[in-house]
Order: C-alpha cells, then structure tokens, then sequence
C-alpha cells in the first residue's frame, strides 16, 4: 500500500506541483499567495497621526525603537535588525499611528539606509524659558483629551489654567506654580 | 567572476548560537515548496564547497572562533548573509539596555564580515530566499 500511495502523490504532483510562486506569482484573488492575513511585517509610522509620546519606546520588548530630542525635533527610530515583529507598539499606540505592514522582505545590505524606519515630530518650545521640551502634537491632544473626559463644570476654569501652564516645561512649572495658581489643590 | 558561480551558488548553512527558529525557517526555504534549486541554490555539508554562508543566531563567545574559521575556509569570492534579529544585532539575546548580555557577541559582523542582512524573528522563507538572491548580485560584482 505504501508504494501505491507514494504513486499516488507522484501522480497527484504532476498536475498540482507543491511549488508556490515566487516571486511575484499570480494566485487566485493575491498576488502572494504566501502572505496570510494579519502577517506582522515592516512596522510604519503614520506621519499625520504620530504625536511622539514614545508609548512605543517604553512598550518596546526588544530595544528596537528609540528616540533622541536635537534641534527642536523628536526623532522616533525603529531599527528592524533588532525588531521582533512582536507588534506591541502598534497594540500600545494611543494614536494608532504605528501599524505593521505585510511587507517581509527587508534584506538590506551593507552600507544602505533600509535598516531604519524613522518619523520625526516638532518640538515646543517652554514659553518662559525657551528649552524645547514636549511634541507640539502631544500638547494639543494632552488638552483635547483632558477636555473632553473633565467634569463640565470645570471645563472652563481648566481650559483657562491649561493656557497658562501646557507650554511651559516641567522645571518652569514648578518654578511658578504657586504664582501662577495654577495648583490642583486650589480645587479641593 | 565565473558564470556558473552565479547561476548555481552554493549555500552553507551556519548555525551560530540562536534558537533554531531561524534555521528552522531556512531550512523551510531550501524544501520544494519554495523550490530555490530554480535559482541554482544547494544546501552542501561543508564550508570549502560554500559561495555563500548563510549565518544565523547571535554568536556565543565560545562558539566565534569557530566562525571565524569556517569563513576562513570558505574559498574567494564569497559572500556572508546574516539571518534573523540575532545575527544582525543580538536581538532577544540582549539585554534591557540594548547591549548583548555577557555569553553572547551580538552578531555575525563582530567576527565576520557580513554582506546583506536579513531582518525578522524569525525572517519568513520568502524573505530569506530573496536576501540571498540579493547576495548573489553582490556575489556577481566581486
């Protein structure tokens, strides 16, 4: 019998060859076959929706993504040869601005630029001091957010309050908070 | 440069440390369902016979010298892929601050010199299987 269905299978093999295509093969309905849905490929960020919180930074297992703040930017850097497809940076996105794509093939060679993917966000600047401190796009949805969860009543006196300290640096907060009045204690 | 070198480049495969998800996944892209005999490539048993070396893991302190001398018995020209996170940079082999803990090096190109390098944990066989068609145009230049 085992001969018979190894005949078989010989048989079975000229018509439907186990092969898949490719590169670049036709199949019904994908042009790779071979991608399965949800595969975790090259992770991209999305330019408009990134903020440059670095959720990811923190929430990366594998110390592939990192950041640096020079020259008024933020510089979020993934580098794929330390990536783990693990996809928790698109999980913990609260921007959803990280996504993993189904592109697969990276090799990269010596010496070329395909070993990054990077996005960069503008800094602000403290409005006392001058030092860039936080993404201008992290500031606006720090507000946005806050507004929109507080109490109603209270949302007039700390749209009021966050005018005057959201764009000032931590260090220049503590500085003049007690002038400024604008300490949380004073609602309690 | 020979032609038959190109169209039909040998591959061995060197297991450096590592998990064996990579070479799992290689030795995937070496069986008929990917088929890379169409490119020529073949899988040989020893490093003198090799155009290509196909690295993986992230190279354990004891286990270097040893690479080092199957590059070295490699015969000219030839060619060094690196496959998977490990063999680029450590990956999950590394510490919390990024470096590599205190067994391993950290990748192939701390002791050999690498070519192209193949990201993934692990890489997918496609994915492989065009690293070294990237490696073979390299392997054609020298």
């Amino acid at each position: 019998m085992g001969k018979l269905s190894s005949i078989r299978e010989a048989f079975r093999n000229l018509f439907k060859p186990v092969t898949i295509e490719y590169p670049a093969g036709e199949w019904p309905g994908r042009k790779y076959s071979q991608i399965p849905p949800g595969l975790r490929g090259r992770p991209e960020f999305d330019e408009e929706k990134c903020v440059g919180c670095t959720a990811c930074v923190a929430q990366c297992s594998s110390g592939a993504l990192s950041y640096v703040d020079e020259d008024g930017v933020r510089r979020v850097s993934l580098f794929l040869g330390q990536c783990l497809f693990c996809g928790r940076c698109e999980e913990i996105c609260p921007e959803e601005a990280v996504k993993l794509t189904e592109e697969f093939e990276l090799a990269y060679s010596q010496g070329s630029e395909g070993a990054y993917v990077e996005n960069e966000v503008e800094l602000a600047q403290c409005r006392v001091c001058g030092t860039p401190f936080a993404p201008v796009k992290h500031l606006d949805r720090i507000r946005e957010r806050v507004l929109e969860n507080i109490d109603p009543s209270e949302r007039e006196s700390i749209s009021k309050d966050m005018d005057i300290y959201l764009h000032a640096c931590p260090n220049c907060r503590r500085l003049h908070s007690y002038e400024w009045n604008t300490h949380v204690r004073k609602r309690y | 440069m020979p032609k038959a070198r190109v169209l039909s480049p040998w591959i061995f495969h060197l297991h450096a440390g590592g998990c064996n998800n990579c070479d799992i996944e290689l030795l995937a892209a070496l069986s008929p369902r990917f088929d890379v005999e169409r490119f020529g490539i073949r899988l040989v048993g020893s490093p003198r016979h090799a155009d290509i070396i196909v690295a993986t893991g992230p190279v354990p302190k004891q286990v270097a010298p040893f690479v080092r001398r199957v590059y070295e018995q490699v015969p000219e020209p030839k060619v060094v892929v690196a496959v998977g996170s490990c063999a680029i940079s450590g990956g999950v082999y590394n510490r919390s601050d990024g470096r590599p803990s205190y067994a391993v090096l950290g990748g192939v190109d701390k002791v050999i010199p690498v070519d192209v390098y193949v990201p993934g944990c692990p890489p997918k066989p496609e994915a492989i299987i065009h690293g070294i068609v990237e490696a073979i145009k390299i392997l054609a230049e020298k």
